[in-house]
């Protein structure tokens, strides 16, 4: 049996010259204007590397992409090869190329397997940095997050079986606008910087002028910031020394843990991850015992982007079972007792900063499931996962290593005997195995309700009876649904695409109704929602619309309401988007509107007077069933 | 089989943080020390939060687990004392009138990593061998390596279907049957399934869901004190592993003998006629399809008592266990929004205080 193998990779010849920049020229982190806090957490990372991680929310291109690769290859200059090490992750990154294969090169040449390193083993020792991180594969991300926790890639694949040891620190970016990070990964980073503040007009001039002098002369602006390069590099330096004996009183202690069960932080990871942070902290301050600005850093950096519920919800009904309240209150009396009020006032401002009314409702986002599909059973193409291999070459065709060898294995002392004198290992066409993928081809289910009317409530609960319906059924298709809601003038996601009945069933019972009839706004919203998902590997979405009324508040004064719904309905098309209206009025009142709606959209039309969840559901699959027959 | 891979080996493997060392969650440390009892019981799966020490305990487990006899030399660690269960070799040495070697050697813990591939998984030809010496041989997988043990898998709820295909059969018949690439073989492949992951993630198949005996869930701590000391924990082992290993020592050796001595225990836990009438009407009035919920009880209230050092179950075990046995085995309805775990518990009392008055007004009488 072939015993697993723990595997530290010196050979640097086997890393690829693309994938490390120690030579690329790199905008010097000093130089960057503002982004105190970004700048903070990657600070904190580099004395403290048991804080894993830092996710920033920047635009791509922006300065805190450009302050994460500056970090990155901080060490460089300073600590030599050992600490240099930045492996940079391709968001497109296949799994074999993350986790690591055979070498086909080596193992034809000597016969004995012989492993090509994934990526997750090369950074190993130096820092893993992806930008655009939410757009990451669901099961890449979990094999970083996993990589990230235990600190080394188990890989039982092709044949081969190997740990491989995997210690880095993971610098990731990603712009909230496109998507939220996979909770696996945020789960196991230490750091999360949400908010990165726009700069003034003084600052982004500043920018603009450092920005034109690195272009012009990369290595003269270099020697420009070289004394304030080094004074970051020796005071992450001093920090780290200090570190070790850095003390936290217990005091503190309790008021992390406090403040992170009154965010409704999940796990102890993160009240782990804030002791670190605010030693960091208090050593990056020269300190050798915590402060309380140290614990408002570590509330702002690790706890306040896990918060599920805000502090000052507590007393109000947002929570629809009265249950909830007795504990929260408990809590807060547990509180006064403990926190002295000159320290809350410390800590509650920078709450109260940092939380927008956005990330409140931004929390209903923890969802992102990952999962492959089999709706499309086992879809042949080259994207996806590497399950099995086959004989047959199919369209775009990998071969799979493991198996060819396997194949040709038993013939090789008789073509050794016919044909002698060659080394290696004789393969013939015959022996070809190719690689069998399969990826996800789930769909996505956007439940978009009519919150305008007074039969709201009624239509909310039908779509939500519905889409449970359909994600008991998710194990069989690995489908993904999401609820919208428009009323007013405006369209709000109240759940993002998940697979998660867990998550569906605590949706809300109950939302605020009446107002116009936005319909393209709530269009507008699932086009959205299905362009993400499409990122991320969902490439078919069906809309499914309850409304009894008619469009009456167009995205856009100018237009009527028929021009832009026919627009919104090829643009539908185009996006691959299969509309069905769900008309709830009544027979004998309907005058033809929810059948016009449908028209102008494109989409399937049912009146479904007294719609109940069941009938949605058998409506829903049977339409769902009619578009993949029309696919295959 | 002799290493032949040029690859550098660090011989330091990592140490696990003590199953002692964990703080709270005693349902999922229960679930796991009744599942390591009695490997009957068809494993467990533990769902919940993130970062709540799922996959820290059921890493701990190997630290516990006592050594076992082996068939030595044999790749699937057949056990010498179960003629029935042995491997095609072994069976063959055995039929010959051969004596085994024996050796003893730790119950194996094996990790399924997600990404693993099904030639991983099941075993398949030797590569190596056939290249250099031309034989067909058999390169076992990891279903080989848990025979007698435990498969973990972490996110199990992300398994790829097919993998999923591959162990329910296996579990189902303790045998991995092998019929690929010119190779034909089955081996046993008993092993005890363990599971973790977070609902959130997405659903489990219902089939694999069934296949587990006990079903725990795990949610946050909210205890200010446990969560402050969870934390001290946590960063004493991340700074200095070996002294905080030295200083659960003594826990965890003490532990490993109430094991012993709970298995050894376990062929001689009665339960009586009245205890399962009750098994059988609890799960009655909970309208549990099938008999794997009553088995399930039965067997790990007896588990229980074995582990307390107990000849004979009582009331109290199906209490404690009903729960963890059931949980997953109730019918789903979407529109119910009370926790399967709150239904079962208000069965239980219901039934307990009634038999508890009959009992009475029995003693009346």
């Amino acid at each position: 049996m072939p015993r697993t193998q723990r595997v530290r990779q010196i050979d640097r010849g086997d890393r690829e010259a693309t994938s490390w920049l120690p030579l690329r020229v790199v905008y010097p982190v000093s130089a960057v204007v503002g982004n105190e806090t970004a700048k903070r957490a990657l600070m904190l990372l580099a004395i403290e590397p048991e804080l894993r991680g830092v996710l920033i929310a920047c635009e791509s291109g922006s300065a805190p992409s450009t302050l994460a690769r500056g970090f990155a290859s901080l060490g460089v200059n300073r600590f030599g090869e050992t600490d240099s090490t930045l492996v940079e992750l391709p968001i497109s990154v296949t799994e074999d190329r993350l986790l690591g294969g055979l070498n086909l090169e080596k193992t034809l040449a000597s016969g004995h397997r012989e492993l090509a390193m994934g990526l997750l083993a090369r950074a190993d020792g130096g820092v893993l940095f992806a930008d655009n991180i939410n757009l990451l594969d669901g099961i890449a991300a979990m094999h970083v997050a996993h990589a990230l926790g235990s600190r080394e890639v188990r890989m039982e694949r092709e044949g081969l079986s190997a740990v491989q040891r995997a210690d880095f620190k993971f610098i990731g970016t990603y712009n909230p606008a496109e998507g939220e990070v996979s909770p696996l990964l945020r789960d196991s980073v230490g750091l999360i910087v949400e908010s990165s503040i726009d700069c003034s007009a003084d600052e982004k001039v500043e920018v603009l002028v450092r920005a034109f002098r690195f272009d012009r002369d990369p290595r003269g602006f270099i020697e420009d910031f070289a004394i304030e390069t080094a004074e970051t590099e020796s005071a992450i330096e001093c920090a780290r020394e200090l570190l070790p004996r850095v003390r936290i009183s217990k005091e503190h202690r309790r008021q992390i843990a406090l403040i992170a069960m009154k965010l409704g932080v999940e796990g102890n990871r993160a009240d782990v991850f804030a002791v670190r942070a605010a030693r960091a902290n208090a050593a990056l301050g020269s300190r050798k015992a915590v402060a309380d600005e140290d614990i408002v850093a570590a509330i702002q950096l690790v706890l306040i982007p896990r918060a599920t519920t805000m502090p000052e919800e507590a007393g109000n009904s947002k929570h629809p079972d009265g249950q909830q309240q007795p504990s929260d209150r408990d809590a807060e009396n547990v509180e006064q007792d403990l926190v002295p009020s000159a320290i809350e006032d410390l800590i509650i401002p920078p709450i109260d900063q940092t939380v927008s009314q956005e990330m409140l409702t931004a929390k209903s986002h923890i969802t992102r499931s990952s999962g492959r599909g089999k709706r499309l059973k086992a879809a042949k193409s080259a994207r996806g996962r590497y399950v099995r291999s086959t004989d047959h070459r199919a369209g775009d065709f990998r071969v799979a290593i493991d198996s060819t060898l396997r194949a040709a294995a038993p013939f090789q002392l008789n073509r050794r005997a016919r044909v002698p004198g060659r080394a290696g290992v004789r393969i013939e066409p015959s022996d070809l195995r190719f690689k069998e993928f399969k990826h996800r081809a789930g769909m996505l289910f956007i439940f978009a309700v009519d919150a305008s009317g007074s039969m709201a409530i009624n239509r909310l609960a039908q779509a939500k009876g519905a889409l449970t319906r359909l994600l008991q059924q998710a194990y069989l298709h690995r489908d993904k649904v999401a609820l919208i809601s428009f009323r007013g003038t405006s369209s709000e996601v109240l759940l993002a695409p998940t697979r998660s009945v867990e998550l569906a069933k605590r949706l809300v019972d109950a939302l605020p109704a009446g107002g116009g009839t936005p319909i393209s706004a709530g269009v507008i919203k699932a086009i959205e929602l299905a362009r993400l998902a499409r990122l991320q590997g969902m490439p078919r979405a069906m809309l499914v619309l309850f409304t009894d009324g008619r469009a009456n508040v167009t995205l856009n004064g100018s237009r009527t309401s028929t021009d832009e719904l026919e627009h919104l309905g090829r643009l539908l098309k185009a996006e691959g988007i299969t509309p069905v209206v769900i008309d709830t009025k009544s027979r004998f009142v309907s005058s033809g509107e929810g059948q016009s709606l449908s028209d102008m959209l494109g989409a399937r039309y049912f009146l479904l007077p007294r719609v109940e969840a069941q009938g949605v559901y058998d409506m829903v699959t049977r339409a769902a069933t009619e578009i993949y027959t029309s696919l295959v | 089989m002799p290493e032949k891979s040029n690859q550098k080996t660090s011989s330091r493997a990592r140490i696990a943080y003590p199953f002692t060392g964990i703080v709270g969650q005693d349902e999922m440390k229960l679930a796991l020390m009744l599942s390591v009892i009695d490997p009957n019981l068809g494993g467990v799966i533990i769902m919940g939060h993130r970062g709540t020490g799922k996959s820290t305990a059921v890493r701990a487990l190997a630290g516990l687990l006592p050594s076992i006899k082996k068939v030595k030399g044999c790749v699937f660690g057949c056990d010498p004392d179960k003629p029935n269960e042995l491997c095609q070799e072994c069976a063959e040495k055995l039929s010959f009138g051969e004596r085994f070697a024996i050796a003893r050697g730790p119950v194996p813990v094996v990790d399924l990593p997600l990404g693993a591939t099904e030639d991983r998984v099941c075993g398949t030809l030797d590569i190596e061998r056939a290249l250099v010496e031309g034989v067909k041989a058999f390169e076992p997988g990891l279903l080989a390596r848990a025979n007698r043990g435990f498969l973990y898998i972490d996110e199990v709820n992300l398994l790829d279907d097919h993998l999923v295909d591959v162990l329910l059969d296996a579990a189902a018949s303790g045998r991995n049957i092998v019929e690929r690439e010119g190779i034909s073989i089955s081996h046993p492949a008993r092993f005890v399934l363990v599971g973790s992951g977070n609902p959130e993630e997405g659903e489990l198949r219902p089939q694999l869901l069934d296949r587990f005996g006990l079903y725990t869930q795990i949610t946050t701590i909210t205890d200010l004190d446990q969560r402050v000391e969870i934390v001290e924990r946590r960063e004493r082992f991340d700074d200095d592993p070996t002294a905080f290993e030295a200083e659960f020592a003594a826990a965890e050796d003490q532990l490993r003998k109430q094991i012993t001595r709970a298995k050894k225990l376990l062929a001689r836990v009665e339960v009586d006629r009245r205890l399962l009438m009750s098994i059988a009407e609890l799960c009655v009035s909970l309208k549990v399809d099938g008999h794997r919920g009553e088995l399930t009880i039965a067997r790990a209230a007896r588990a229980l008592a074995a582990f307390e050092g107990r000849t004979r179950a009582n009331a109290g075990d199906i209490e404690r266990v009903a729960v963890m046995s059931l949980r997953h085995r109730l019918r789903r309805d979407p529109f119910e929004t009370v926790d399967s775990g709150a239904r079962i518990e208000q069965a239980i009392s219901q039934m307990f205080s009634q038999s508890q008055t009959q009992t009475r007004l029995a003693a009346i009488k």
